[in-house]
């Protein structure tokens, strides 16, 4: 960068100070207007635009996921590695990946949230705490039984603690409100940590690992 | 005109971990290799800057601590200051070595962060920056301080995401910044505690190297790599055999897994695909007319239970509307289960003479918490939900019996510590405050013990039916149980989604062979129950 680049620099980002106040007025005073908690600033902050498209800002960049979907041949959930759009903010990025999920599996496994399930928001809060809102489908799709639940509920919340650590645990909301339940069986009025004993145990022929090193006994 | 009469650069050399303070470590920050000419001219002025930066974070509060940043390439420590707004950090150290450069305005009131294409301005006292003419609000307003720029901890990624062009993540547990793309092996560690056996599973996202050792009164797992990420929710010790883990931490990533009296054995093994640990430990098996030792969690002291057990509340699963899951050939599980429930409450009046309430008479719906709160209206010894699973893998068969997976927030535990001794809940109260819910959680808590092992009980008998060793005995975190004030266990009997499984269970033969089962293992609970609370006198505690 040269000299002049920089006093260029100086003189835009003064010229876009003004030119932020003076063309960005009505948004500043309505973002000061809301109650801006710190607790939900992603929130408030999202206003400005509402719903970015995933591929927003990211210039095509792609990340590595971990996605939990239901084994079909044994009990439990088994993960997926898959490429998707990057994006910026942490609740940009977990709508992305919990929309993956609702897409199903690409390997054979099989999907664990009904069919025509939306993400409708997502946000997170301080704490490590994300709240996932599910459109009306998520219970309604669901085939009953608890197993069926578990691995709905699961594979959300599992998906998005081993992908995201600084989200410790997960509130799952349909239509924007708290419920006791998606179909009578999980608790969600509180948010979950993950339960990595759903992982579905290797196929029988694979149980042969060898134990590793049990360390000397004292 | 336009020249700015301060202009700091946040370029500085990877060792800010001491915060620059005397001439030395100040020298050091113009590391000239990633600074451009302008800002180089303008070094000695910077120079002043950033002395001035060093002593006002270094002279701030007691409370000053550090996060560490982490790149590709380096790892850095960063000093950061405690505000009355919140914690905060400058940002001129958080970007050193990023090559960015950094122009003030004339009066100070905003500072503009250039790097490739990308700018990031921050006003003074402001909660509103800008990347790239976007507006990012912050959790606490941005203020110039000595020179240095100050903006909140926890608004760094938000920030700098876009202005890096490259995933910034904020590890708030671990206190990391991560600017990546870096890959970090996460740890997602859950823990599954029944009367008989412990299971302890480390869920890694790539394959790491554990080290695992037996010790004196525990089992440690090292894993070896530079740096981990750790999910472990406080898992609570139950049936004498694993006490606790812990994220110890260390250089080695070591995790204690805390033993308890009733451990035998221990079985190690590591899986591929996805990468994992699992440590499976056992108890010995408990002799006949041996008892289960009681194990109580050591701030409480466990409530004087009465022995017998009278009075057992069934509660059928669904019902009305809320139909269940059905069979393929058209079976409803809201049948299934309140004809099960009627044959199980026959066969323990009748043969065992038992008290037994249903939670629901007929085909209608009852609220989940409604069926607790029945239970604790009767002030019932036993709860048992009944119901018939489903699952979307054709081939499921068999049958679960399931308590209550109890894992408390922080805050919960903090508040069931201040309210240590804090009356019972009243029978009947509607569980609506925060309030309500928390002492409701705790009633079931305490009762953890016995619904695991009348769990226990209920699917060695079942098992014999149904013929599913299997699958065996479950935690989750269901809702018709939270609100229980006594052992309680939700029974998925079989696989109404299973063809097979869904003929038996739509035959009248087959629900009297479940419900007789049913009954043998509340019988055999009964009676195990009697026994240690009949004999040994109440001492938490002792094993």
């Amino acid at each position: 960068m040269t000299a002049r680049q920089a006093n260029v620099l100086t003189a835009v980002g003064l010229a876009g100070l003004l030119a932020t106040v003076a063309f960005t007025a009505p948004r500043w005073a309505a973002l000061l207007r809301s109650p801006a908690t710190s607790v939900e600033t992603d929130e408030a902050a999202a206003e400005e635009t509402p719903r970015p498209a995933p591929e927003e800002g990211s210039a095509g960049r792609r990340i590595s996921v971990r996605l939990y979907f239901e084994a079909p041949d044994r009990d439990g959930l088994l993960p997926e590695e898959r490429e998707i759009a990057f994006s910026p903010d942490l609740a940009g990025q977990l709508r992305t990946v919990v929309e993956e999920l609702a897409k199903g599996s690409t390997t054979g496994l099989l999907a664990t949230l009904p069919p025509g399930t939306r993400v409708l928001e997502v946000f997170v809060q301080a704490r490590g705490v994300a709240h996932v809102d599910l459109s009306a489908e998520a219970g309604a799709g669901l085939p009953g039984g608890s197993r069926a639940e578990l691995f709905t509920v699961y594979s959300i919340v599992n998906t998005i603690v081993t992908n995201f650590p600084s989200v410790s645990r997960v509130r799952i909301l349909v239509d924007d409100r708290p419920l006791t339940s998606l179909g009578g069986h999980v608790d969600l009025s509180r948010p979950l940590p993950p339960d990595m004993t759903l992982v579905a145990l290797p196929a029988p022929s694979a149980e042969a690992s060898p134990p590793v090193s049990e360390g000397a006994r004292p | 005109m336009w020249r700015d009469p301060q202009s700091a650069s946040c370029c500085s050399s990877s060792s800010a971990a001491t915060p620059c303070g005397r001439r030395g470590p100040a020298l050091r920050l113009i590391g000239l290799k990633a600074f451009d000419r302008v800002t180089s001219l303008r070094a000695a002025r910077a120079l002043a800057g950033l002395l001035a930066l060093g002593t006002a974070l270094s002279g701030a509060p007691a409370a000053a601590s550090s996060l560490t940043v982490l790149t590709a390439t380096q790892r850095r420590e960063v000093t950061t200051a405690a505000r009355p707004e919140g914690e905060v950090v400058a940002i001129a150290e958080v970007l050193a070595g990023l090559g960015v450069s950094a122009t003030s305005d004339a009066k100070g009131g905003a500072v503009t962060l250039q790097r490739g294409r990308h700018e990031l301005v921050l006003h003074h006292r402001k909660s509103l920056a800008s990347v790239d003419g976007d507006l990012k609000l912050l959790s606490a307003p941005a203020v110039l301080e000595g020179g240095l720029w100050l903006v909140p901890v926890d608004s760094l990624s938000r920030l700098l995401g876009p202005f890096l062009d490259r995933p910034v993540e904020w590890r708030m547990a671990q206190r990391i910044l991560v600017v990546g793309p870096i890959s970090i092996p996460r740890l997602t560690v859950s823990t599954f505690v029944s009367a008989d056996l412990a299971r302890v599973v480390f869920e890694a996202t790539e394959a790491v190297p554990f080290r695992v050792r037996q010790e004196t009164g525990r089992v440690t797992v090292a894993v070896l790599r530079d740096l981990v990420d750790v999910s472990l929710p406080p898992s609570r010790a139950a049936g004498g055999i694993l006490e606790s883990v812990q994220f110890v931490g260390g250089r080695e990533n070591v995790f204690s897994v805390a033993l308890g009296p009733r451990f035998q054995k221990l079985k190690a093994t590591e899986q591929e695909s996805p990468a994992r640990l699992v440590l499976e430990l056992t108890a010995p098996p408990l002799g006949p007319g041996e008892k289960a030792p009681a194990v109580v969690p050591a701030a409480r002291v466990a409530p004087a239970e009465e022995a017998a057990v009278r009075t057992v509340v069934i509660d059928p699963g669904h019902g009305g509307e809320n139909a269940g899951a059905q069979g393929p050939g058209g079976t409803l599980e809201k049948e299934v289960a309140l004809s099960i429930a009627r044959k199980l409450r026959a066969e323990l009046v009748n043969a065992r003479g038992l008290q037994v309430f249903l939670t629901r008479e007929k085909d209608e719906d009852v609220g989940l918490d409604d069926r607790s709160a029945i239970a604790n209206n009767y002030k019932a010894d036993l709860f048992v939900s009944i119901h018939a699973n489903a699952s979307r893998a054709r081939g499921a068969k068999g049958s679960e019996v399931y308590f209550l997976s109890y894992q408390a927030s922080d805050d919960e535990s903090r508040y069931a510590a201040q309210t240590e001794g804090a009356a019972e809940p009243v029978a009947g109260a509607v569980p609506g405050s925060e309030l309500a819910l928390i002492l409701w959680d705790m009633a079931q808590a305490e009762h953890l013990e016995e619904s695991s092992a009348l769990a226990s009980r209920i699917q060695e008998e079942l098992a014999v039916v149904t013929g599913s060793e299997g699958r065996g005995v479950k935690q989750a975190p269901f809702r018709v149980l939270v609100g229980a004030a006594m052992p309680a266990v939700l029974v998925e009997v079989a696989f109404i989604s299973n063809p097979e499984e869904e003929k038996q269970l739509a035959s009248d033969a087959y629900q009297a062979k479940i419900a007789a089962s049913l009954a043998r293992g509340i019988e055999r609970f009964r009676r195990e129950r009697s026994a240690r609370l009949g004999t040994a006198p109440t001492s938490p505690g002792a094993p």
